[in-house]
């Protein structure tokens, strides 16, 4: 066994984990290795320091403290707020009906004649009508839309 | 691992206040020094063991009081160290240590809290996932199936965890002179 695998077991041992074949293993590399019977010791005081629980009269006390935030005012008032989320949302969601046209308004008379035409000619080319005045419906007019006849060929070249 | 007894879980998921002593008087010691061994400090190890007290309480109705106590328990103290140790990387704190100021006029008092504070030091160079099965090893005293299943992985991996953890704790502590001050005291 190399003093690695030894390390490795001697962690284990430290931990409980060793049967007994790995500890005559272990015992074997020991006669010839006082390195890892060193290391061996560090591994125990390790463990032990490990296992050292802080005292706890640190936390005097604690019980009335802890009984003291149970329910205390802050988690009350964060359960209130909880039990009305549903009503926040719901006032939340009028509110961004009341103010939708605010937002979503459709009034075209802020573009002009152009951005409008170009607004058309590009939905054209999105429904992949290339074929032009072909394509579409003789019945529909851009003229319902504000677009004199006029101005609609720009749209079909 | 041994806990409170079954009739005392019932009657704290039913929010039986003297149950709740019952559960702080038998597991703040682990809470805390599960606390002391993720975070570092005395200061968050008492306000995370409040908090995971008063938590349990106000969760208590997730608690299945057919089934034992502790795997729901640790699993929640757990759950509230991971989150703060995110917490903890969102505002990075500096390497050392904190200094708990505490009157401790007898020598070995001192030695004692330099040594504690050694063994806190070395703890706080694991990566998490280390600290959290040592924590539990040797603070809750739970078996290696219990910390698998609590941490929902093989035992192999926490057998693993728990050698690679010592091993680095065992450096890290030696560097930081803990061997010396085991040996004088």
């Amino acid at each position: 066994m190399n003093c690695r695998k030894a390390e490795e077991l001697i962690a284990d041992r430290a931990l409980g984990f060793i049967d007994s074949g790995q500890q005559q293993e272990l015992d074997k590399h020991f006669a010839q290795c006082p390195k890892c019977r060193q290391e061996a010791e560090h591994y125990s005081l390790a463990v032990q320091a490990l296992k050292e629980s802080d005292a706890v009269d640190m936390i005097d006390g604690f019980t009335e403290k802890v009984l003291a935030g149970v329910g205390s005012a802050k988690r009350n008032d964060f359960r209130i707020i909880k039990l009305a989320m549903p009503a926040l949302a719901a006032a939340a969601v009028l509110l961004m009906i009341v103010l939708s046209p605010v937002f979503f308004s459709n009034d075209s008379t802020d573009m002009t004649t152009l951005q409008v035409l170009e607004a058309y000619a590009e939905d054209f080319d999105a429904l992949g009508m290339e074929g032009g005045i072909a394509d579409y419906d003789a019945d529909f007019s851009y003229d319902e839309y504000g677009v004199s006849d006029s101005l609609s060929q720009y749209l079909v070249q | 691992m041994t806990g409170i007894d079954q009739d005392s879980a019932k009657r704290f998921h039913d929010g039986d206040r003297q149950a709740l002593q019952e559960v702080i008087g038998h597991y703040q010691g682990s809470v805390f020094g599960i606390g002391l061994k993720l975070l570092g400090s005395v200061d968050d190890a008492k306000d995370y063991s409040q908090d995971v007290f008063v938590h349990a309480y106000e969760k208590r109705h997730r608690f299945d009081p057919e089934r034992p106590f502790e795997p729901w328990f640790f699993k929640l103290a757990l759950n509230l160290g991971r989150q703060r140790l995110r917490k903890r990387k969102e505002i990075p704190k500096s390497d050392s240590m904190p200094v708990e100021i505490v009157e401790e006029t007898a020598e070995k008092g001192i030695i004692e809290k330099e040594r504690r504070e050694q063994v806190r030091h070395a703890l706080q160079k694991l990566k998490p996932k280390y600290r959290e099965c040592l924590a539990l090893r040797f603070e809750s005293d739970m078996k290696l199936h219990e910390i698998a299943e609590l941490l929902g992985i093989p035992i192999e991996t926490v057998k693993t965890r728990l050698r690679r953890g010592l091993m680095a704790f065992k450096e890290h502590y030696g560097k930081a002179g803990g061997y010396d001050e085991l040996q004088k005291s």
